[in-house]
């Protein structure tokens, strides 16, 4: 019950997060191409993220087996960043 | 975004739970009753109602543009993603790892396109203001959104994960109030609060 609960504050909180992105995606539109600018976000995200996979084990010894299924979850995701610009 | 306004993608945005749904009976063998087909079309009116604030005359001369149609097909990924998140997830993964490696599948895919249309990056446009803007976009509305929609998605499924873009307008309208003291008229109040009883509605299995 309770992971139930969570499931929905994250997708909650995932939801406040893009409702407030659309505000700034338009700041950002016509700037630079949309697929560089998409690019340059999956970048800064994974540099961020990068420290906390590599150091701990528990993480790190997962990227091989979920390396398909993240390249095909991402080429989903590629086109919603993509087309959000 | 180039091609279209926030008004029309926020409008196109709302079809998207129905289009999960739709894919949820082909991949997941769910069921979609008919009752549920109101609950989303009755969700996508409210959400409507907020988008055009409540002008019928705007709403009703909405037209669809170029962008309009490409925004079509991300909603079409957008459901994709929601159900691959879901089917591909398995018991010993570790939702961090899977994070991490679908921002890097995302680099994958969009350093192809860059490289086959020849794009030039131009990264060193993205200073000041913008940079603060990229770095919300990178950390807050991809980082944390793909991670806590990953984690969300293998307890609740496609189906209810979508169904949150009916709080969308909520939101909307909070962040707006909030951020440029936008006035709230009462019919905006009013497709909030049908949006929002959609959502519980198609929540309430929960």
């Amino acid at each position: 019950m309770i992971k139930v609960i969570n499931a929905h504050l994250f997708v909650s909180t995932a939801t406040f997060l893009i409702a407030l992105s659309f505000l700034f995606s338009e700041k950002l539109s016509g700037v630079i191409d949309p697929i560089s600018l998409t690019l340059y976000r999956f970048v800064f995200a994974s540099v961020i993220l990068s420290p906390v996979i590599f150091l701990q084990e528990k993480y790190r010894s997962k990227i091989k087996q979920s390396f398909k299924k993240a390249i095909i979850i991402s080429f989903f995701l590629f086109f919603i960043f993509h087309r959000t610009f | 975004m180039e091609f279209t306004s926030s008004l029309n993608t926020a409008t196109i945005f709302t079809l998207t739970p129905l289009v999960t749904a739709i894919f949820s009976i082909v991949i997941f063998k769910q069921k979609l009753l008919f009752r549920e087909i109101i609950i989303y079309i009755v969700g996508a009116i409210g959400t409507c109602i907020v988008v055009f604030k409540g002008d019928m005359e705007l709403l009703l001369n909405f037209t669809l543009n170029y962008g309009d149609i490409i925004f079509l097909i991300a909603i079409v990924f957008m459901s994709l993603y929601s159900i691959s998140a879901k089917y591909f997830y398995k018991e010993n993964d570790e939702v961090l790892t899977i994070t991490f490696m679908t921002l890097i599948g995302g680099i994958f895919w969009m350093g192809i396109a860059v490289i086959v249309l020849d794009i030039p990056l131009q990264w060193q446009k993205i200073e000041g203001e913008l940079f603060l803007y990229m770095s919300y976009l990178s950390i807050g509305a991809t980082l944390f959104t793909v991670y806590l929609y990953q984690k969300a998605v293998v307890v609740i499924g496609s189906k209810k994960l979508m169904a949150y873009i009916y709080i969308n307008p909520f939101f909307t309208v909070v962040i707006l109030y909030i951020f440029y003291g936008v006035n709230i008229s009462l019919l905006e109040i009013t497709g909030v609060i049908v949006s929002m009883v959609s959502t519980i509605l198609l929540l309430r299995k929960y």
